[in-house]
C-alpha cells in the first residue's frame, strides 16, 4: 500500500513539472530595455528610466501580475540576452524577421510604425525619398536589420556604416561621416528631441516595422499572456493615451491607433 | 499446556467485522474506480465539446470573416484600377461586392454570438461592425470620384488614390488584424483546454489504475478470508465480481486512452491544421490584395511590395533579403506557418505557390499597364489555383477532425453505457457473496 503511494506521489510530481518553465509562473520578470533612445527608453534627470517602452512593459506586466526588474543592453544583445537565459522579456523596438524567430519567440506586435530618414538640414534638398541615399553613407547600429532593409530589399546602393549605438550614428551626421540616418520614426523623433541635434526628418515613411516584444523560444503560454494584455491596452485606450504622450508632438501620424495584427504564438 | 480458545461468541463477531470491512473496502474501492473513470471522461468529455462544438466553429466563422472582408477591399481596389473600358466587370465585381457585404453582417453576427462568454472578444467584434461601417463610407468616396474621373484601365487619379488609401488603411490597419487576432485568440483558449485536459486525464489514469488495483486487491483478500475461515473453495458471486472489477479497470482505461487519443486528434491533426491552414488563406488573400495595391497607388509602391514579402516570409519562410531574392531562393524544405504542416500537404502546396510567387515575380518587372492585364488574367488564376489547393487541404483537415470528434463521442457514450453498470452489478455481487457468510453470524 505505502508502495502504492510513493509511486502515485511520484507520478503526480512528475505531470507537474514536465512543463518548461514560463515566465507565467514568476513574480518576477526580468526587461531587457536599451537605456539610450530618447522616447522610447532612457534615463529621466531622477535618474529613473522614463519612455513608450517603459510605459508600455509596465502596463503589460502589471496586467500579468508580475513585477519589473529593469536590465539594460545594447542592440546586438537582444537576442543572446533571452537564449542565455539573462532576460526574460526584451523591448528594444525589435521587429519580427524569419531569422531570429529561429531563435526566440515573438509577442505582439505591440504597435506598427514605419521607417523614416533623418537627414542635415542642408541636405533637405537632396534626399527626399528612400532611393535618394543611392550611394550615400548610412548608419548602421550593430544587431538591427534597418540598413539591411534599404541595402537588400529595397536594392538601394548605400554604404552601411557600422556604430554601436544611436549616439554614435548622431556624433557621425555631425561630423560628415555619414549622411543619414535611417530608423523607425519613433526613434527617428526621439533622436530629434536630443539637445543640439540639428537634423531633417523626411517624412519618407516606408516600410511597416512591427514592433514586437522578444520572448523565450517556446514560451507560447507567456507569449498568449502578453498578447491579451495587448488588447487589453488598446480596449480600454492606454495604448492611445501612451502614444499621444509620448509622441504627440512629434510629428508623427498618430491618426489610426488600432491594435496590431499579432504574429501568434505557437 | 494450555490451549486459549476465545470464546465462540467473540470469534464470531471478530469475523464477521473482518468480513463486513473487507466487503467496505471492496466496495468503497468500487466506488472510487467509478468515479476515477467517470471524472476523467467527464474532463476528456468537456474538451472535446470546447473543441469540437465551440472553438472549431469559432475559428472558421473569424477566419471566413478575415477573407470576406479582405476580399471586400480587394473588389474595391479592382474597381478602381480597371477602367471605364471594362464596364462589364466592374458590374460583376460591384455585385460581388454586395454579396460579400451581405456574407460579412452574417459571419459577425455569428462571431458576436460565438463570443457571448468573453467581453473582450465581444468588443473587438463589436467595433468590427461600427469599424465596417466606416470602411462603407470611404470605399463609396472612393468609388464616386472614380466614376467622376472616367480614367482608362490602369492606376486612376491621385485624389482618388488618396480616397481609397484612407478606406484600405481603415481595412488593413484596424480592421483586419481585429478579426485575425480574433482567430488566434480560439486558438489559445483551444490549447489551454487541451492542456488541461491533458493533465487531468493523466491523473485520472493514475487515479483508475490505483482504485482498479486496490479493488482487485481487496476482492481477492476477501476471498482468501472466506476461503480460508469457511473452507470453502470460492465463493461464485464474488469471483464474477472480481472479473468485473477487473473488466472495468481495463475497459475504463482503455476507453479513456482511446478518447485521450482520438482528443489529441482531433487537436493535433485536425484543429491545428485546420487553424494554420485557414490563417494562411487569409494572408495569402490580403497578399492577392497588396498587389492590386501595388498597382494601384504608385506612392506607396514600396511599402505594398514590402508588405507582400513580409507576409510571404510569414507564410513560407526562406532565408532571403529581398523579395525577388525570395522569389528565386525558395524552395520545398521552407519554414513558417505552412512549414509546420505534413510533409504531404507541404508538397501539395508547394508547386501551386511557388507558381504564384513566379507570376508575382513576373508582374513587378512588367511596364504599368502591361502588368495590370497580367495581374488580371494569369496572375489572378495563378492565385487562385493555390487558394484552390489550401481550401481542399482545409476541408480535408476538417473531416478528420470530424471523424476523430465523432470518435471521442463514440467512447465516452460506451463508458456511460457500460462502465457504470458493470460496476453496479459487481458491488451487488460482493453484498451477495458476503451476505449468507454474515447470516451464519445472526
Amino acid at each position: 500500500m505505502r508502495r502504492l503511494l510513493i509511486c502515485l506521489i511520484l507520478l503526480l510530481t512528475a505531470c507537474g513539472t514536465a512543463r518548461p518553465g514560463s515566465l507565467v509562473d514568476k513574480d518576477e520578470l526580468i526587461v531587457a530595455i536599451r537605456p539610450d533612445v530618447p522616447l522610447i527608453s532612457f534615463r529621466g534627470q531622477d535618474g529613473a528610466y522614463a519612455g513608450f517602452n517603459i510605459d508600455v512593459a509596465g502596463y503589460l506586466v502589471s496586467r500579468l501580475g508580475k513585477r519589473i526588474r529593469w536590465l539594460e543592453i545594447k542592440a546586438d544583445d537582444q537576442l543572446t540576452v533571452l537564449t542565455d537565459g539573462r532576460a526574460d522579456l526584451v523591448f528594444a523596438h525589435m521587429s519580427v524577421t524569419p531569422e531570429r524567430k529561429k531563435v526566440i519567440d515573438f509577442a505582439g506586435p505591440y504597435h506598427v510604425d514605419f521607417q523614416d530618414i533623418a537627414v542635415r538640414p542642408a541636405d533637405k534638398g537632396a534626399i527626399r525619398d528612400v532611393r535618394d541615399l543611392e550611394g550615400r553613407k548610412i548608419c548602421w547600429v550593430r544587431g538591427t536589420n534597418i540598413a539591411q532593409r534599404i541595402i537588400d530589399e529595397r536594392r538601394v546602393k548605400a554604404i552601411a556604416v557600422p556604430a554601436p549605438d544611436y549616439n554614435v550614428c548622431l556624433e557621425m551626421i555631425e561630423d560628415g561621416r555619414i549622411d543619414a540616418i535611417s530608423t523607425n520614426s519613433q526613434i527617428l523623433a526621439g533622436l530629434l528631441t536630443k539637445p543640439g541635434v540639428d537634423l531633417h526628418l523626411v517624412g519618407a515613411a516606408f516600410n511597416e516595422q512591427r514592433t514586437s516584444i522578444g520572448l523565450r523560444k517556446g514560451d507560447v503560454d507567456g507569449c498568449e499572456e502578453l498578447n491579451r494584455a495587448i488588447t487589453r491596452m488598446y480596449q480600454d485606450g492606454t495604448a492611445r493615451r501612451l502614444l499621444d504622450k509620448w509622441f504627440g508632438e512629434s510629428g508623427i501620424d498618430l491618426s489610426v491607433v488600432s491594435v496590431p495584427q499579432f504574429e501568434g504564438c505557437s | 499446556m494450555t490451549m486459549t480458545v476465545p470464546p465462540p461468541v467473540r470469534r464470531g463477531e471478530s469475523v464477521s467485522r473482518r468480513v463486513r470491512t473487507l466487503a467496505g473496502l471492496s466496495l468503497l474501492a468500487l466506488a472510487v474506480l467509478l468515479g476515477a473513470i467517470l471524472a476523467g471522461a467527464a474532463s476528456t468529455g468537456a474538451s472535446l465539446r470546447t473543441i469540437g462544438h465551440v472553438a472549431g466553429p469559432q475559428v472558421l466563422a473569424t477566419a471566413s470573416l478575415y477573407r470576406q472582408m479582405s476580399e471586400m477591399d480587394a473588389l474595391v481596389a479592382e474597381t478602381l484600377l480597371l477602367g471605364r473600358e471594362y464596364g462589364p466587370q466592374r458590374q460583376t465585381d460591384l455585385a460581388g461586392y454586395d454579396r460579400l457585404r451581405l456574407e460579412t453582417s452574417e459571419t459577425l453576427l455569428n462571431a458576436y454570438r460565438l463570443a457571448l462568454d468573453d467581453p473582450v472578444q465581444q468588443r473587438t467584434v463589436g467595433s468590427l461592425i461600427e469599424g465596417l461601417g466606416r470602411y462603407e463610407r470611404l470605399a463609396a468616396q472612393a468609388r464616386l470620384l472614380d466614376i467622376r474621373s472616367r480614367h482608362t484601365a490602369g492606376p486612376p487619379p491621385d485624389d482618388v488614390v488618396e480616397a481609397y488609401q484612407q478606406a484600405t488603411d481603415l481595412m488593413r490597419r484596424e480592421l483586419l488584424p481585429r478579426a485575425y487576432n480574433l482567430t488566434l485568440e480560439t486558438g489559445t483558449i483551444v490549447r489551454r483546454a487541451h492542456a488541461a485536459e491533458r493533465s487531468t486525464t493523466s491523473t485520472a489514469r493514475v487515479a483508475v489504475g490505483v482504485a482498479g488495483l486496490l479493488a482487485l486487491a481487496c476482492l481477492l483478500g476477501l476471498q482468501v478470508y472466506l476461503t480460508g475461515r469457511f473452507r470453502r473453495i470460492f465463493a461464485p458471486a464474488l469471483v464474477v465480481a472480481t472479473v468485473l472489477a477487473g473488466a472495468a479497470l481495463i475497459g475504463g482505461t482503455a476507453l479513456l486512452d482511446r478518447q485521450g487519443q482520438a482528443l489529441a486528434e482531433a487537436k493535433e491533426r485536425g484543429f491545428d491544421s485546420v487553424l494554420t491552414l485557414t490563417r494562411a488563406r487569409a494572408i495569402s488573400k490580403s497578399m492577392h490584395g497588396d498587389q492590386s495595391r501595388y498597382l494601384l497607388d504608385r506612392f506607396r509602391r514600396d511599402t505594398y511590395e514590402h508588405t507582400f514579402l513580409d507576409q510571404s516570409q510569414t507564410i513560407a519562410a526562406v532565408d532571403s533579403t529581398s523579395l525577388p531574392d525570395y522569389q528565386t531562393k525558395l524552395h520545398p524544405d521552407f519554414q513558417g506557418l505552412l512549414g509546420s504542416l505534413t510533409s504531404q500537404d507541404r508538397q501539395r502546396l508547394f508547386p501551386v505557390y511557388q507558381r504564384f510567387q513566379q507570376a508575382d515575380a513576373r508582374m513587378r518587372t512588367m511596364p504599368a499597364e502591361a502588368a495590370i492585364k497580367f495581374w488580371d488574367g494569369e496572375l489572378t488564376r495563378t492565385y487562385e489555383s493555390y487558394d484552390k489547393v489550401v481550401e481542399q487541404l482545409v476541408r480535408q483537415h476538417e473531416t478528420g477532425f470530424e471523424r476523430a470528434i465523432g470518435s471521442g463521442d463514440r467512447a465516452l457514450e460506451a463508458l456511460w453505457r457500460s462502465v457504470p453498470a458493470g460496476l453496479a452489478v459487481g458491488a451487488l455481487l460482493v453484498l451477495a457473496g458476503v451476505w449468507p457468510r454474515l447470516r451464519e453470524y445472526r
